[in-house]
């Protein structure tokens, strides 16, 4: 089966320190992946990496076959970032966040309201950011990175300040997704989460700087 | 003088067009700067550059001018070094700002003599402004219009988001470098207005009160821009009928319609 990525020998360091330690993996088109770590584990530095915005010390990374540069990334990957990695007192709508990001992408797939809309979310568009509830404001990124139709999915912590009844409505979500063909990779700390999921799902566990554990159901 | 009078003065109207020019370009750049929490870098920059004014009073060659090549050698240089040193960005701007600063002190000290034109770019000096600087103010001006429908979405997205702004493939490091370095030409060109120590204001202030009544982004630099020209039409009269330095007056009047804009936006909250 043809790869969505592959990771070859890359190695990371945060100043001095080492942060991964000779990783290697690959992710099938159409696979939905799970990274599990603990806090200082480097999930977070693999996941940039993978992006491009930490350059590995060593090491190469495919997207979709050919090698990673930012125009790559951009054309592949939809990206939905740690809820909290973002400025909520940042004066925007919703509308603003989705259109800016149609605008830029040059494509709205179902509009700026479409994906909002597969989620019963469609009222959140002129709400201003700072009144969203953290569930809501992931529904949000979520359909911000969906309407550039991207052939991969990465989420960083996506099920943080979600309660449980939002947290099954996101599996079922990815599931969707997954099913329309996307490749969807979930960085998180949660073991709990990955229990809820099918167990059909690739599960790599990042542990001190070594990506060590492979397992297919946990 | 009554008003009307005041307003047939040449040196009143070049100080109400240089006003106007400089609170329109102060405060849509400064909806940026805010947002990015980046009123330091501006701040910095600001007092940086008085190694530059104080070389060219010395040297009795273009201050501004000297002043302009230092700021934008201080904002190339921490714009470099924000992601490439150990060292936190704030320390590293206390650092170097205080260094020139500093620098700056020393070479004043080498100079003999009263320096008034030094008290003109430490505390500004409006009504004394030229259709030379007006004139430059409005190249700036321009500058910034075209930026913005250009750059607009750009600045906008990596403002907000900057890790998902470099996914979408804008290179977000050549707007921050181009972000600062324009920065740091509106900074020295406002000098004339406020001086050195109070230019941040110009700044931060109105683009915080539009922070604080916008309903969304796009309301963002009307406002600011509404606040800024407000606070200076105010400050430029005021300052004339009460007899008080005009920079100074500009800001507090800024800060105390900030004031304002803070109670009205928290009863509204509540």
């Amino acid at each position: 089966m043809s790869k969505a990525i592959e990771v070859k020998n890359v190695n990371a360091t945060y100043g001095k320190l080492p942060v991964l330690h000779d990783i290697n993996f690959s992710v099938n088109k159409g696979d939905i992946v799970y990274i599990l770590g603990g806090n200082g584990s480097g999930k977070s530095t693999l996941i940039k990496t993978i992006l491009g915005l930490i350059k590995p010390k060593s090491g190469s990374i495919e997207i979709m076959g050919q090698p990673s540069t930012q125009k790559i990334i951009s054309k592949y990957i939809g990206y939905v970032p740690q809820t909290t990695f973002v400025e909520r007192d940042f004066p925007i709508t919703v509308e603003e966040i989705i259109q800016l990001e149609c605008n830029l992408a040059r494509q709205c797939d179902l509009g700026v309201s479409g994906h909002l809309s597969t989620f019963d979310s469609e009222h959140l568009l002129k709400r201003k950011l700072s009144n969203l509830s953290g569930g809501e404001f992931q529904k949000v990124l979520i359909a911000r990175a969906l309407v550039t139709k991207p052939d991969i999915l990465i989420m960083d912590e996506p099920t943080n300040n979600l309660d449980q009844e939002a947290l099954e409505d996101l599996i079922t979500l990815l599931d969707k997704i997954n099913k329309q063909g996307k490749t969807i990779i979930i960085v998180t700390h949660d073991e709990t989460v990955v229990r809820q999921v099918d167990a059909d799902v690739k599960i790599f566990e990042l542990k001190n700087s070594y990506l060590n554990i492979l397992k297919k159901t946990i | 003088m009554d008003l009307i009078e005041l307003l047939q003065e040449p040196f009143m109207l070049r100080a109400i067009y240089g006003g106007i020019i400089i609170a329109i370009i102060t405060s849509s750049l400064g909806v940026f700067i805010t947002l990015k929490k980046q009123s330091y870098i501006s701040d910095g920059i600001a007092h940086a550059s008085l190694a530059g004014i104080a070389a060219g009073i010395l040297l009795s060659f273009q201050p501004i001018l000297l002043a302009m090549v230092v700021a934008v050698l201080m904002a190339i240089f921490i714009t470099y070094f924000r992601k490439r040193t150990s060292i936190a960005i704030d320390s590293l701007i206390g650092i170097s700002y205080s260094f020139l600063f500093a620098l700056g002190i020393l070479i004043i000290n080498l100079s003999p003599g009263f320096k008034p034109e030094l008290f003109s770019f430490l505390f500004g000096s409006i009504l004394g402004i030229t259709w030379s600087d007006i004139t430059i103010s409005v190249i700036v001006f321009f500058i910034i219009i075209v930026a913005l429908k250009f750059l607009y979405k750009k600045l906008l997205y990596a403002t907000f988001d900057p890790e998902a702004a470099y996914i979408r493939g804008i290179n977000t490091e050549a707007l921050e470098y181009f972000l600062n370095i324009l920065t740091s030409v509106v900074i020295i060109i406002s000098i004339k207005i406020v001086g050195v120590i109070l230019v941040t204001a110009l700044l931060v202030i109105p683009a915080t009160a539009a922070k604080l009544l916008a309903q969304k982004f796009s309301q963002m630099i009307p406002i600011s821009i509404i606040f800024g020209l407000i606070s200076m039409l105010i400050g430029i009269f005021a300052s004339y009928f009460i007899d008080t330095p005009p920079g100074a007056t500009v800001v507090i009047v800024e800060g105390i319609l900030f004031l304002l804009v803070f109670l009205i936006s928290k009863l509204r909250a509540n």
